[in-house]
């Protein structure tokens, strides 16, 4: 992280070769075109390099405090352009054929996010879908459904511990 | 916000589902309460998941050499780090002078023998005037960096009739060293000398102290003002104590986050 702090060229692209494509793939899924995705990694990694002293290695994951600033911000820009017809995503979806290249590492790591998701039920799998992809409250989700804001609170956390520890020792570092 | 109010809201806080101002009130509960933290730090690694499930997307070649110019450009615009340091140092001098010279709480205090309770608190809402100065020139110097965070708080004394009050601000930054200043008024200067020196301290949680310094002397107004850089972020210190030479806690209080400084101008 000190590399990064410093702007080091291969610092910053350990961590691109590291976290790069997920994070384009985040942009592409939530904002819906390249050019948006684009602007977002930039974004990530500007918004990292800047936040980099208060990154503590102790605290968390390197994986989980860029994935939640490439999320916070998709959310922010979806939030800001209104009117903006959001994609409609489901947590988990297919596998493009990707011959050729070796990118053993990726493959095992998407193959532990898809097993983790797998503990989860349709229904849980939508409802997660919802507050991730399409930044619903838990307030909005109970209005739309009609049932209790505290039963979609419960469902919501159920949920994301089962995820949770169907990941216990297999998450990316 | 307690705890449990703040751990109904972090399912949602993980998932991004929450308005930025919600989100901020949470995080300011972070920052400081360890076990909310800890529950917040593993919602948010199963949330992780959800972008690692997605089918690869190929970005286009140049990206990478894109994000890292990008960077290298932003980090270059940094001044050394000897340069910043020595503004800094300029900065927080001027910032002195002027919360001292806006408050003139020796000539308010200086020569009164007994010292109300009134005058203790116009001595403390001209210090919070002073602070609020120094909110003003942090934002309109180099300091001015949209993710700057100011905390700014009072402090006051447990002891019942007590005229000694103080103020503190705490400036949180990505970009430069954070900065701690404490300024203290209202101490009986003579009857004080023997509890001298006070010791300051900014305060996380209950056993989290980092020290910002002594006041080995009172000026003819019962106060001092102190200050320090740290390079290490002062966001989740909220608490500030000063104790006397024997351990006794002779103000306290917190510093919060004034959103009004933390706001990108248009």
């Amino acid at each position: 992280m000190e590399g990064l702090l410093a702007g080091d060229d291969v610092a910053v692209r350990a961590i691109y070769a590291r976290f790069g494509r997920p994070v384009y793939t985040l942009g592409l899924r939530l904002l819906g075109t390249r050019e948006a995705a684009e602007e977002l990694t930039q974004d990530v990694f500007l918004t990292a390099w800047r936040k980099a002293a208060r990154f503590d290695a102790t605290r968390g994951r390197l994986s989980t405090w860029l994935m939640t600033i490439a999320h916070n911000l998709a959310v922010d820009r979806l939030r800001r352009e209104t009117g903006v017809t959001r994609p409609t995503l489901v947590l988990v979806d297919e596998v493009p054929e990707r011959a050729g290249i070796d990118e053993g590492a990726v493959i095992l790591e998407r193959d532990a996010a898809v097993r983790a998701l797998e503990s989860l039920s349709d229904a849980e799998r939508r409802l997660l879908a919802r507050a991730y992809f399409r930044g619903l409250t838990a307030r909005e989700i109970a209005e739309a459904d009609g049932i209790p804001l505290g039963t979609v609170k419960t469902r919501l956390r159920a949920a994301l511990i089962k995820v949770r520890r169907a990941n216990e020792g297999k998450e990316p570092s | 916000m307690n705890c449990t109010a703040v751990r109904d809201r972090l399912t949602e806080r993980a998932l991004g589902a929450v308005p930025a101002d919600d989100a901020q009130a949470l995080d300011r509960h972070l920052a400081w309460c360890a076990a909310c933290r800890k529950e917040a730090g593993e919602l948010d690694r199963a949330v992780t998941t959800f972008a690692f499930a997605l089918a690869p997307a190929d970005p286009p070649a140049d990206l990478e050499d894109r994000v890292v110019a990008n960077v290298q450009e932003v980090a270059a615009k940094r001044l050394p780090q000897g340069a910043r340091r020595g503004k800094l140092a300029v900065a927080l001098a001027v910032a002195g002078m002027l919360a001292v010279s806006g408050l003139g709480w020796g000539a308010v205090m200086a020569g009164k023998a007994a010292r109300s309770e009134d005058l203790a608190h116009q001595a403390q809402k001209q210090q919070q005037d002073g602070l609020e100065r120094i909110s003003t020139l942090i934002k309109s110097s180099e300091f001015d960096d949209p993710s700057n965070e100011v905390f700014l708080g009072t402090l006051a004394a447990d002891a019942p009739g007590a005229t000694a009050a103080g103020s503190a601000l705490t400036l949180a930054s990505p970009s430069t060293p954070d900065i701690a200043i404490v300024m203290i008024n209202g101490f009986d200067a003579v009857a004080s000398k023997d509890a001298l020196p006070f010791r300051v301290f900014l305060v996380a949680g209950p056993r989290q102290r980092l020290r910002l310094g002594k006041i080995k002397a009172l000026d003819s107004g019962g106060g001092a003002i102190l200050s320090r850089q740290f390079e290490l972020d002062l966001a989740r210190y909220t608490g500030v104590e000063v104790l006397d030479k024997d351990d006794h806690v002779v103000l306290q209080g917190s510093v919060s986050l004034r959103p009004s400084i933390t706001t990108p101008s248009p």
